[in-house]
Formats: structure tokens, C-alpha cells, sequence
């Protein structure tokens, strides 16, 4: 009848718990080193390791115990004025930190501590902590003893016999079921007692649903004293122990000044309450699957329009299909919802991935000997989750390189007339269907002179084409492969390092890049995503007989150009597209990798009907047979039997249940580039 | 510490293993009942010093039980033992007085634990 003793059972919370205070002291330790003055982030730091000791400690990881003990006193010292922030304190304050992490993630693989040495850095958080016990007088109590001490609330007590104020701290044992329960008995034995419960840490609401770990608080008011609360709840079956903790100010509150304290709260109880939204945790791939049915729903609904488009023809059925097309358009309004209310379930705010950039830039600036000010806007912009992850590696890089490269050194910005601070600023926001994310930095900017001599030394463009380029067009360059991964072209701040790397990410999933830049002034980089990855809007259009879908992501404008308003410019066929020169190419030619150019000589049809597209840094005219029209598309790949076709993003069924192939027009224009277009 | 408990449940096999443990842990089992109304009964007969209330029970439910024996004895001491997923009731029983509560299926440690902690009161 006796169980074993079922790790697996806290470990989920646990770790999940542990990663979120992690996440937190990351955050909040850099934001410190800024704000040493700030004593709400103190507290929150405090109670960070403070939890994260406590668990650790009742799922028996020593280390991770230790760790979080050491750093909590640590950050005591720092809340009683004993310690000052310095950056070497936050330094070992976050590597102990990392230290924390490699221990969480370990026990997640292994489901045990690891082997790991702590002492360096153990000896290090000491350095701290004894700096502190120095500055201390020897009458103070000393830094082991985390609580205050044990003798004097009784003195005290002696003097006057007022309600004194506590913190206690309940843990529960370990396989101990019905916890929640068991903390209602535990506040109920306290209150039998005429102890008043002033707040619970987790709010009641939360001991109530067991959503809390293996220890939780309660803050009492009492005249009792603090061994009579211990035995008190000692006496609960399944207490393993319980730490008390005279809060600072001893009360003789008046009653009013009580009663507006806990009005205060049990408001802010409320509005905890209220704000832990209910949710459950559904499985992505179950998300998948619905986004997939709603996908089927949205070709079945073209195909109904398509059916009702037929009836056309029957007048004394134009009645029954009035009703048809109203019920259409009602199912498709509801599918719309549906596909929104999927798509939002699949969003997750961007802070998953921007919470830990803070760290990052950190780190680089300290390394690299620059101050920087990293300010981050809109990380409660949501996303689709897949699409997070492909955008956390470009984003990696573009910061990287905005601090390491973009910034310039203290010196070097004084000499330029710019504050000595160095700034970067990542933002993201929403922009009709797409979510924009920004990285700017107030560095140096982008030297066009070098990245045309280098283009023009690889052999990238002629001279000829260079000189009709503008610096925009220009910029385009550093995506290219391998563009300026050598230490020659350092002042452009070897911004080319992974940059090809960042578009093919951007690309792979919708999405675009672009850059800005002035010299001497800094550079932003937009990246440009899609909400989501299954439906688009495309447009259709018709070449040798076949109906094909171009994303309209791409799509800029359809012209219907007329033979006489075409140019030949260095043998292939232009047109002016407004004030540019646009060369036309033959969609169809496009697909089967031939020319696509029209030269001089060839027949040009007195019409041409162009899909002018913007990708892959080129804008160029496709001339296609026919244009269908716009249409709300799915898109479906091509299976692994076919694979990857170059040019073919995938297929989706049109609602007369033919298959369209989707362009992908970057990787279509980007061959023919190569061929040498 | 000499405790003289007694034990309803309306399960034999139930009295059975709760009696085992606490007989082996020096406790002298001085009734049995097999529902509320009996334990009522047998309470006020033997007075003993704890008794072990199950919740679900034919006749008189443990709830009421606690509230009639409390109504009797206010010094009753009473644990509960429940099944997972009766918190409600056990919270029931606790505002009818009941001191402490132990979860079905019992170790044996957690059931002297919370004997203890309720006769040492």
C-alpha cells in the first residue's frame, strides 16, 4: 500500500516554475544594473531566489539549493544597503544564474542533479557576501541567520503585548495529496486560534485549486508568540516544516489604518484573481489538425461558390440560389472566425523569444567595451508559434551585429558629436495581416562606398549596372552569400555574417527583410512576417492553360501593358513602372527554368497583362496569359514524393476541385538572376 | 503515548488495514463501526480518545457523523479518511469540526503522522 516516492509528479511544476523565475532574474538583474536604486526589483530578485531555493531544496537538489541560498543573501545584503550594485555583482549574480539553468536543464533531461562543480562560483558569491559582513558592525546580526533572530519578538513581547506581524511559511510534505485542502486546514487551525490571516501567498483562490508548489505563506497578525503559531501549525498532519518571519514593522496599527490594509489586500487578491485566466494546455499538433479542417472548409466553400456561379444559368432556380449565396456567404464569414479564433490559439506573444535579448545585448556590450541602451517595444505582439522559432536566430544575428559592429566605441562616438551610450531598439508591432519586427541601432550605418567595390570585386554586378544602382539597391547586397564575411570590409561592420542566412530564415516562412540606413547615423532592419503559415491570399493567374497562385505577400500591382509603351533596354524587353525600369519576364519560361527575358527581335504581343512583383531584392514583370482574380487559397505541399521543386511553394484546389500551383516568386527570380538575367 | 481509537468504515477490509497499522503502532482499537449512525452509538458507549471517520457510508454519512459526535463531545477528535477527489468534502468535515484528514489509498506513516499530531494537541 505504500507508494514510492513519485518525483515525476512535481517535476513538471517544478521545472516549469524554475524556468519562469529564471526568465525573471535574467530580466530583472540587467535591468538592475541600471536601476540599483530600485527596490521593487529587488524585492521581486529576492523572492525570485527565495522561491527557487525553497523548491529546490523540497525536491532535494542540493546544489541548486545552495545556489539560490547564497544569491538570496546575496540580494538581502543588497535590500538592507549592505551590498552595492556594482556590474561585477550582476556579473556573478547572472552567472550564477547560468549556473542555475545548466542545473534546471539538466534535471529536465536526466530527471536528477547533475554532477556539477559550483564551487567557483560559490567561492565568488562569497567574495560578496563576506565584503558585506566587513562592512557590517560587529553588533549586526550576522548573514547566516536569514531570518532576523529568534529572541527578541519575545523581549519585545515583554515590553509591550501587542499584535505582532509574521510570515509563515508553510511547506508541505512531499507526496502530500489534497494540498489544497491541507492549506485550508492549516489557515482554518490558524483562525480557530483568533490568528487573523492578513494575505496568502498564493492567494487563496490559488491554495484552493493546489496551484502552488510544496510550500506556500501566510501573513498573520497575532498576539501569540512565534513558537505558539509554530506548534499551532506543526500540529497539522503532513507539515513537514514551517519558517516564521517577524515582519519589520511590529503593529500597533490603529483600526482604521488595519482595515485599509487588508482592503488593500483582498483588492489586489481580486484582481490576481481575476486576471489568472482559466486555460488548458492543448497539444500544437491538435491545432494543426484544425487549422487543416478549417483549411478543408475554406476549399469546399469555394467550390459551393463556384456551384452557385453555375446555377447562373438556371433562371427558375434563382430564388433557391439567392438562398444558397446568402447561406455561402454566411459559412464563409463563420470560417473566417473559425480560422481567426485557431490562429490566435496558435499566437504566442513575442516576449517568449525578446525576454531573453536583454541578457544577450548585455553581455555583448560588456565584452565588447561599449555602453548600450537596449530598449524593447510591442513584446506583447503575438505570433505563430512555428514562426517564433525561425525568427529567433535572425534575430540573434541582427542584434549581435548592431552591438558588435553597428555601435561604435565610446571614443569613437564622442569624437562624432553622438552621446557616449550606444542605443538599439528592438520593436514589433502589427501592420494589417503581417507583424513587423524592428532591430535599429544609432551606430555608424552602412558604407555604400565600400559594399559597391566589394560587390563589384566578387563579380556581383558590371560597372555599368553598379552606377544605375541607388545605395538602396545597393544594401540589397549584404544578404547575398558569403558578401562580407572578410575582415576588409570591417567598417561595414561585417554586417554580412549570416545575413544571407537571415533572408533565406525570413523567406523560408513568407516573410521579407528590408533595411535602412544612413551613414554615420545607424541602421534599422524591418522584418516582415506573415500571421500565419497555411492560408493566404494569392492571385490567380492563367499561363499556357494551367492556373497558377502568386502570393499576394509579393505582389505590388498588375498592369496591362501595352506593346507601344515597351522599351528595349540593353536587348530585353522594359516597361516604365512608375518611374522605374522594370524588365519583363515570361512567367511561363520562369517555371520551366528557361530565358525569360523577351529580346530584341522575338514577337511581342500587342498586350501584355504583368504581375509587377517585389522579392528577392529585385522588382521585375511577370507577363502571364491571363489574370483570374484574388482568392483566399491553402496551401498544401507538395508532398515528400515530389519534394523540393525550385520555383513551387507548394499547391492548393481551387473551388472547381483543380489544383493551382504556387509560385515562389523570390527563389523563381533569384534563378534567373543567376542564369545571368 | 496511549490512544484508544476507534475505527468506522463501512469497507471490513478498510477496518481491517487501519487496525493492523494502528494496533502495530501501540494504539488499543477499542470499537468498530461499519456507518454513522453506529459510530454515534459506539462513540458515547467506549469515549474513545480518536476516532478514524470514513466519508462515504451507508445510514449516516461521515459528515454527519462528526457533526452529531461533535454535537455530544465538542472535544471529539476526528480524522477523516478520504478518497482522491473528495476535497470538498473533507473541507466539510473540517468546518464541522474535524481536526485532520488522511487520503485513501493509507500509508501507514502518514496515518500514525496524523494520529500523533492530533492526540498531541
Amino acid at each position: 500500500m505504500v507508494e514510492g516516492f513519485d518525483l515525476g509528479r512535481y517535476i513538471g511544476v517544478f521545472l516549469e516554475e524554475v524556468e519562469e523565475h529564471i526568465g525573471n532574474l535574467e530580466e530583472n538583474l540587467v535591468q538592475l544594473e541600471r536601476d540599483p536604486e530600485n527596490q521593487g526589483l529587488v524585492q521581486s530578485i529576492f523572492r525570485s531566489f527565495h522561491t527557487v531555493k525553497g523548491s529546490s531544496s523540497s525536491m532535494g537538489f542540493q546544489r541548486m539549493m545552495e545556489l539560490a541560498h547564497l544569491m538570496e543573501n546575496l540580494l538581502d545584503g543588497v535590500r538592507n544597503k549592505n551590498i552595492v550594485v556594482t556590474p561585477s555583482l550582476i556579473d556573478v549574480l547572472l552567472r550564477g544564474v547560468d549556473l542555475l539553468k545548466n542545473i534546471k536543464d539538466a534535471v529536465a533531461l536526466e530527471g536528477k542533479e547533475p554532477e556539477i562543480d559550483i564551487q567557483d562560483i560559490v567561492e565568488n558569491l562569497k567574495v560578496f557576501l563576506k565584503r558585506r559582513e566587513e562592512s557590517q558592525s560587529p553588533l549586526e546580526t550576522p548573514l547566516v541567520s536569514e531570518r532576523k533572530d529568534d529572541s527578541v519578538p519575545g523581549e519585545e513581547a515583554a515590553i509591550s503585548p501587542s499584535q505582532k506581524e509574521y510570515l509563515v511559511r508553510v511547506y508541505l510534505a512531499l507526496e502530500c495529496s489534497m494540498k489544497g485542502v491541507r492549506s485550508y486546514l492549516v489557515i482554518n487551525r490558524l483562525q480557530e486560534n483568533k490568528v487573523e490571516i492578513v494575505s496568502t501567498t498564493p492567494p487563496l483562490s490559488d491554495l484552493e485549486s493546489e496551484r502552488f508548489g510544496q510550500s506556500f505563506e501566510i501573513v498573520i497578525r497575532t498576539f501569540l508568540s512565534e513558537e505558539e503559531i509554530r506548534k499551532m501549525v506543526e500540529s497539522v498532519a503532513e507539515v513537514e516544516r514551517v519558517e516564521i518571519e517577524m515582519r519589520e514593522e511590529t503593529l500597533e496599527v490603529r483600526e482604521e489604518e488595519k482595515e485599509e490594509k487588508q482592503m488593500i489586500s483582498t483588492a489586489e487578491q481580486k484582481k490576481t484573481a481575476k486576471s489568472l485566466k482559466k486555460t488548458v494546455r492543448v497539444d500544437v499538433d491538435r491545432l494543426d489538425a484544425l487549422l487543416n479542417l478549417v483549411g478543408e472548409l475554406v476549399i469546399d466553400r469555394a467550390r459551393l461558390g463556384d456551384t452557385i456561379q453555375r446555377l447562373r444559368e438556371f433562371k427558375e432556380l434563382s430564388h433557391l440560389r439567392d438562398l444558397l449565396a446568402d447561406t455561402n456567404t454566411h459559412i464563409g464569414r463563420i470560417i473566417n472566425e473559425l480560422q481567426m479564433e485557431i490562429m490566435k490559439a496558435r499566437m504566442l506573444p513575442l516576449a517568449e523569444v525578446f525576454n531573453r535579448f536583454p541578457r544577450m545585448v548585455r553581455d555583448i556590450a560588456r565584452n565588447s567595451g561599449k555602453e548600450v541602451d537596449f530598449i524593447v517595444q510591442g513584446e506583447e505582439t503575438e505570433l505563430d508559434r512555428s514562426l517564433l522559432e525561425e525568427i529567433t536566430d535572425p534575430l540573434i544575428h541582427l542584434l549581435r551585429n548592431a552591438v558588435d559592429h553597428g555601435i561604435e566605441s565610446r571614443e569613437e562616438r564622442i569624437s562624432r558629436g553622438k552621446s557616449p551610450r550606444g542605443k538599439v531598439l528592438l520593436k514589433a508591432y502589427q501592420e494589417e495581416n503581417s507583424v513587423v519586427i524592428m532591430v535599429q541601432d544609432d551606430g555608424r550605418g552602412l558604407d555604400t562606398g565600400k559594399i559597391r567595390s566589394k560587390a563589384l570585386r566578387l563579380g556581383l554586378v558590371s560597372q555599368e549596372e553598379l552606377d544605375k544602382m541607388s545605395d538602396r539597391e545597393v544594401m540589397e547586397f549584404i544578404f547575398y552569400p558569403g558578401f562580407s564575411t572578410n575582415d576588409q570590409v570591417t567598417s561595414v561592420s561585417g554586417r554580412g555574417v549570416g545575413m544571407d542566412i537571415v533572408r533565406r530564415n525570413m523567406e523560408r516562412v513568407n516573410g521579407q527583410v528590408s533595411i535602412e540606413s544612413e551613414e554615420g547615423k545607424g541602421t534599422t532592419f524591418y522584418l516582415r512576417l506573415p500571421l500565419t503559415l497555411a492560408i493566404i491570399r494569392a492571385l490567380l493567374v492563367k499561363v499556357d492553360g494551367g492556373i497558377y497562385s502568386i502570393p499576394l505577400a509579393d505582389v505590388v500591382e498588375i498592369e496591362k501593358v501595352k506593346k507601344e509603351n515597351t522599351y528595349w533596354v540593353n536587348k530585353t524587353l522594359t516597361a516604365l513602372f512608375r518611374g522605374r525600369v522594370l524588365s519583363l519576364l515570361r512567367l511561363k519560361d520562369l517555371l520551366q527554368s528557361k530565358k525569360a527575358e523577351y529580346f530584341e527581335g522575338e514577337t511581342v504581343p500587342e498586350v501584355l497583362y504583368t504581375v509587377v512583383v517585389n522579392a528577392a531584392r529585385t522588382m521585375a514583370g511577370l507577363v502571364v496569359d491571363e489574370i483570374i482574380g484574388e482568392q483566399e487559397i491553402v496551401i498544401k505541399s507538395l508532398g515528400s514524393y515530389i519534394g523540393d521543386v525550385r520555383g513551387l511553394s507548394g499547391a492548393t484546389i481551387l473551388g472547381d476541385g483543380r489544383v493551382s500551383l504556387i509560385v515562389d516568386v523570390p527563389s523563381l527570380l533569384w534563378k534567373n538572376f543567376q542564369m545571368g538575367g | 503515548m496511549p490512544g484508544r481509537i476507534m475505527i468506522v468504515d463501512d469497507a471490513a477490509f478498510m477496518r481491517m488495514m487501519l487496525k493492523d497499522i494502528l494496533v502495530k503502532n501501540g494504539y488499543e482499537v477499542v470499537a468498530e463501526a461499519s456507518n454513522g449512525k453506529e459510530a454515534v452509538l459506539k462513540y458515547e458507549e467506549t469515549k474513545p480518545d480518536l476516532v478514524t471517520m470514513d466519508i462515504t457510508m451507508p445510514e449516516m454519512d461521515g459528515i454527519s457523523a462528526v457533526k452529531e459526535i461533535r454535537k455530544k463531545d465538542p472535544q471529539a477528535r476526528i480524522i477523516m479518511c478520504s478518497a482522491m477527489g473528495q476535497q470538498a468534502m473533507v473541507v466539510d468535515a473540517i468546518q464541522a469540526g474535524a481536526r485532520d484528514f488522511v487520503v485513501k489509498p493509507f500509508k501507514p506513516d502518514r496515518v500514525v503522522e496524523a494520529i500523533k499530531k492530533v492526540l498531541g494537541n
